[in-house]
């Protein structure tokens, strides 16, 4: 995945001076549990920042009487590694979709009890269809929220491009185009833009269709991108005309900063990419109780709709009835391809993606 | 009377201890930061490199696999080799700017030269990133260069060459070395007195005879750490590499970087990293031996 | 020349050189260094002031003046290693004023040696001989030679950090004597050297001179190792040669105020000139009339001067009862110095002189307190105007 911590860069500055402030506090106070139906207490979370949103973190801690301590992590890794080694500290965690096999075989986690969970009718169905929070028939997650990953493309310059990865193999746009600088999403895209079966399940002759299409496109590709701040100067200046979009949003900042060029989004037929960040219960968790009534309010409207207006992330309930009227435009539009999202898996094997990339940026 | 005695005997039986006390000290911290510094990253990544991978798990059995990884594969000694060419490239560059410019603010007089070594050192108050950044405005299409070169009507299309490709790299590179290649190359030329310069004239040597047979062997120590600041730099950057690179010519940094993000193969990142220690340990020796055949001034 | 290059040793050169000196006097032929209206400006300031000088051929000839004087300003003109402002260098009457340093005949010693940190003993008395592309073979014979004559044999290898000040001078001497220049430039050689090692190097200077017979010009401040050294001495001041000549002549007749202060201890007194007749001139001072000689003529009646008297001059004489040139006088104090002994006697209310008398075994009679005569020559006075002091010397 790309450097989660630079998913948005309002987060960042807040991520940064709350991150040192709260690992200070966050090892403090014990614990007091309160009974099944009504938790209270403390309630733990390891989670990116932006995720405890004061808007509706405050409206939980009156509800519960609660007081809710978030311990930030910076990558993936340290997430994972967090849990492997503290996971007594947390009583919920936000993994994304292709990490929560590796917890789950770790035995990082507990399984979760559906009975519990009665806001999980609210989601949506293309949420209820998903099976990669479930494992061996024990579900262990609940999504939290998302985003996807379309292509962000220079309406200026290219008026009505085809909804298709294509996009990005057009040799008409030569040497005018974006790729992810990222073993996995880079492959990923280029298995949809083949219409490979599985993108996360690549045989043999697939991997070597697609480590052709790369380097064949790498002839195209003026820069690879590593995060959202250069794709927003890269597009604005004109160095790139397309590319996938690294982080939602970065069309509407673009126009709203109202520069020489209008750029849009496209959802490419062939599926979008798009990444979940989950909650799940650390085996460890010293306040379950609590946890859980956490994952149901975090299935409300309160989170959901603030999420989508603050983050322009994905909704995982239905949040049309809850969102500015300026949003709701935005919400109808996911509603539409939100069937077309290619959520983020593990990969068969991401040592073979890495190599498999490294040798196309290696050149000839 | 007596007390000042006693006193005076204490005291002067207490500063030695005093003294040990103090050293004590001084070498606990020397060898705690040592250790912290030193020590432990370098075990880390010793240790990481003869690891293993099973799966998302690092298996913590010697091994080799890491390494037979890179010696199967030729794409990691490619990377190798073309980051080993750039880094030798930059360092040659930056040595053969920054030398002329060291010498001639060297021959200014005192109060000239500290305004001009300043002068030198300003980009080092610029942030890495705003400088590379910098480069970015100055390349880009639309950039200053292009701008001007299509302005002079050298060119009808902005060059697209100049920014995201081995060029820019290069630039930055040199750039951002220059300040660190220039302050030992100047320190060495500076405590050449100019009476050593004015002898070897007053001996018969002319002005080009005096240059290499007295003030280019006597700042060789200067070239040498100079080039091995450059070398390193150059070598072990990824962010230069990632940000004005083009899309093929990727950087051993890079390829480090990828292991220990998305990859997570610890072990073969690692591994790679030990090998660029090596390469680097390896070239500062030879550099710097070269340097030192000549002898530093007292 | 090519007859020089295959001349055998430094000591069939020496013996040549000396030939020349005494063919130079016979026939009149150019000096060795001869400077001509040489001034140098630094911005606003005049370090050498419309310099006229000549160095015979075999001459070891000092420049002395205080730190500051433009001595070495004067020396570095004529290696080349500074440009005049104006006026010109002739070297053996050639005019080199715009001649590389590289491509003159002279050679310098620096104050602080400036030998090649990064060369061996051996390299260095080497350097000049590999820049003038002489065959190595040829070269090791000369720089053994120097090597031994300076008395470095055997540290050949040695660096100069590993050598002693001493050493190092000495390799300095080598190095610039072994490609045989005409004339030897020494810039306050032995300044950084001890007292003792500086009477050695001193010592050997002088043998290394009469050795090699070359042209010597040497610039110090120390009185002391200009007299031990030189033929002839010019005394510099503030830019300008005051006087030039052999170390007797500057100390007794001095032409200024400065020559006769700056050499030596001397006596001063304030006085008006009573008469003159030609440079016989009778001053009074206070209470005391002086006969004394003026190093400029005659000095018209009335006019302020400046007498001076050597210490070694004065003597103490009771029975002198003479109105002129005596001096009664209080002991201030007396001082034991080995073979002499100084006396501070009080002349005039402030005004205190010094005594130097040489003494046997037998002890002063004169103690503090008492009061004593002192009588002078009137060849031992001089007298100086306020003028003498301003005016340029004709050589």
């Amino acid at each position: 995945m790309i450097h989660r911590f630079f998913r948005n860069r309002k987060l960042r500055a807040v991520a940064l001076v709350m991150a040192f402030a709260l690992v200070l506090t966050a090892c403090s106070s014990a614990t007091e549990s309160g009974s099944p139906e009504s938790p209270t207490g403390q309630l733990r979370l390891l989670a990116w920042a932006g995720y405890d949103d004061p808007s509706w973190i405050s409206e939980f801690e009156q509800q519960y009487d609660a007081e809710v301590v978030t311990t930030y992590v910076g990558s993936v890794d340290e997430m994972f590694a967090k849990v492997r080694t503290q996971g007594e500290n947390f009583d919920i965690v936000f993994p994304d979709s292709s990490s929560i096999a590796r917890y789950v075989e770790t035995g990082l986690l507990r399984p979760l009890d559906r009975s519990r969970l009665p806001n999980l009718k609210n989601m949506l169905p293309f949420w209820q269809n998903q099976n990669y929070y479930e494992v061996g028939g024990d579900m262990y997650a609940v999504p939290f929220t998302g985003g996807a990953t379309p292509i962000i493309y220079n309406a200026t310059l290219i008026p009505d491009p085809e909804a298709s990865w294509g996009l990005l193999w057009n040799k008409e746009y030569a040497g005018k185009l974006g790729m992810l600088d990222d073993s996995n999403n880079s492959v990923v895209i280029t298995a949809l833009y083949l219409g490979l079966d599985d993108p996360f399940n690549l045989s043999d002759a697939d991997f070597e269709l697609v480590k052709q299409s790369l380097v064949e496109q790498s002839a195209l590709i003026r820069k690879y991108i590593t995060g959202e701040d250069e794709e927003a100067n890269l597009l604005a200046s004109g160095e790139i005309l397309a590319a996938p979009e690294i982080e939602p949003g970065i069309a509407d900042e673009l126009n709203a900063e109202g520069g020489e060029y209008v750029f849009a989004e496209l959802f490419p037929k062939e599926g979008a990419l798009a990444w979940v960040d989950n909650m799940v219960i650390p085996d460890g968790s010293p306040n379950p109780d609590l946890a859980y009534a956490f994952l149901n309010f975090a299935l409300t409207s309160t989170v959901q709709a603030g999420l989508v207006s603050k983050y322009s992330f994905l909704p995982v309930i239905d949040v049309q009835a809850f969102v500015s009227d300026e949003t709701k435009a935005k919400v109808a539009n996911l509603a539409e391809f939100i069937d077309q999202l290619q959520l983020l898996q593990a990969p068969e094997d991401p040592e073979r993606r890495v190599q498999i990339w490294t040798e196309v940026r290696a050149g000839s | 009377m007596k007390t000042t005695e006693t006193e005076r005997a204490t005291r002067s039986q207490g500063s030695p201890r005093g003294d040990a006390g103090v050293r004590l000290a001084l070498n606990g911290t020397l060898l705690l930061w040592l250790v912290v510094f030193v020590v432990l990253p370098l075990g880390s990544v010793l240790a990481n490199a003869f690891w293993t991978m099973d799966g998302a798990f690092v298996v913590k059995d010697l091994s080799l696999t890491s390494f037979s990884t890179i010696l199967e594969n030729p794409v990691y000694g490619k990377v190798l080799l073309r980051t080993l060419v750039n880094a030798l490239l930059v360092a040659f560059v930056a040595v053969a700017l920054a030398y002329p410019l060291a010498y001639l603010v060297s021959r200014e007089s005192s109060r000239i030269r500290n305004r001009l070594v300043v002068l030198v050192l300003l980009p080092l108050w610029m942030g890495y990133l705003m400088r590379i950044f910098a480069w970015q405005i100055l390349l880009g299409r639309q950039g200053i260069v292009n701008s001007v070169l299509m302005w002079l009507g050298v060119t009808n299309e902005p060059i697209g060459g100049l920014l995201y490709g081995p060029v820019s790299v290069w630039i930055a590179l040199v750039q951002i070395s220059i300040p660190f290649v220039f302050v030992p190359i100047y320190l060495s030329l500076e405590r050449i007195p100019d009476g050593i310069i004015e002898s070897s004239r007053d001996l018969g040597a002319s002005p080009r005879k005096s240059f290499t047979r007295i003030v280019l062997p006597l700042s060789a120590p200067g070239i040498a750490i100079g080039f091995v600041f450059a070398f390193i730099q150059a070598f072990g950057d990824y962010v230069t590499p990632t940000l004005l690179g083009g899309s093929r010519g990727i950087l051993i940094g890079r390829v480090i970087v990828s292991q220990f993000g998305i990859a997570y193969n610890p072990p073969l990142g690692a591994a790679l990293g030990l090998i660029v220690l090596a390469v680097t340990v390896v070239s500062v020796v030879v550099v710097l031996r070269l340097g030192a055949r000549e002898a530093v001034l007292e | 020349m090519s007859s020089e290059h295959h001349s055998g040793s430094l000591i069939d050169n020496a013996s040549r050189s000396k030939d020349d000196q005494s063919g130079d006097s016979a026939t009149g032929q150019s000096p060795a260094i001869e400077l001509r209206g040489l001034s140098k400006k630094y911005g606003d300031l005049d370090a050498v002031r419309q310099l006229e000088l000549s160095i015979r051929s075999g001459e070891f000839f000092t420049l002395l003046g205080p730190s500051g004087c433009g001595k070495s300003t004067t020396l570095r003109m004529v290696a080349g290693l500074e440009a005049p402002t104006e006026g010109q260098v002739y070297l053996e009457g050639k005019d080199v004023t715009a001649t590389a340093p590289e491509r003159r005949s002279t050679s310098t010693v620096f104050q602080d040696y400036a030998l090649f940190p990064h060369l061996t003993v051996l390299g260095n008395v080497l350097f000049p001989l590999r820049m003038k592309r002489l065959p190595r073979s040829e070269g090791l014979d000369k720089a053994n030679k120097i090597l031994q004559l300076v008395g470095l044999a055997g540290l050949e290898d040695r660096r100069p950090e590993q050598l002693s000040g001493g050493q190092r001078q000495r390799v300095a001497l080598a190095r610039s004597l072994v490609w045989r220049p005409r004339a030897l430039l020494l810039d306050e050689p032995l300044a950084a050297l001890d007292f003792q090692l500086r009477r050695e190097m001193q010592d050997m200077l002088k043998e290394l001179q009469s050795e090699v017979g070359i042209t010597f010009m040497l610039v110090t401040h120390d009185q002391t190792e200009a007299f031990s050294l030189s033929d002839r001495i010019g005394v510099m001041n503030d830019g300008r040669l005051e006087q030039v000549g052999t170390p007797h002549e500057l100390y007794y007749q001095p032409r200024t105020l400065f020559v006769a202060t700056f050499l030596g201890n001397i006596n001063l007194i304030r006085g008006q000139v009573e008469s003159s007749d030609n440079d016989r001139v009778v001053a009074r001072c206070g209470p005391l009339r002086v006969a004394g000689r003026s190093v400029s003529g005659s000095i018209p009646p009335g006019t302020d001067v400046t007498i001076g008297i050597r210490p070694e001059s004065i003597r103490q004489n009771a029975a002198h009862t003479a109105a002129i040139n005596t001096a009664t006088c209080r002991v201030l104090s007396t001082t034991f110095l080995g073979s002499q002994e100084v006396t501070l006697l009080e002349i005039a209310p402030g005004i205190h002189w010094r005594c130097y008398e040489e003494r046997g075994r037998t002890t002063s009679n004169i103690k503090g307190g008492r009061t004593m005569t002192a009588t002078w020559d009137a060849e031992d006075a001089l007298i100086f105007t306020d003028s003498d002091d301003k005016k340029k010397l004709p050589l």
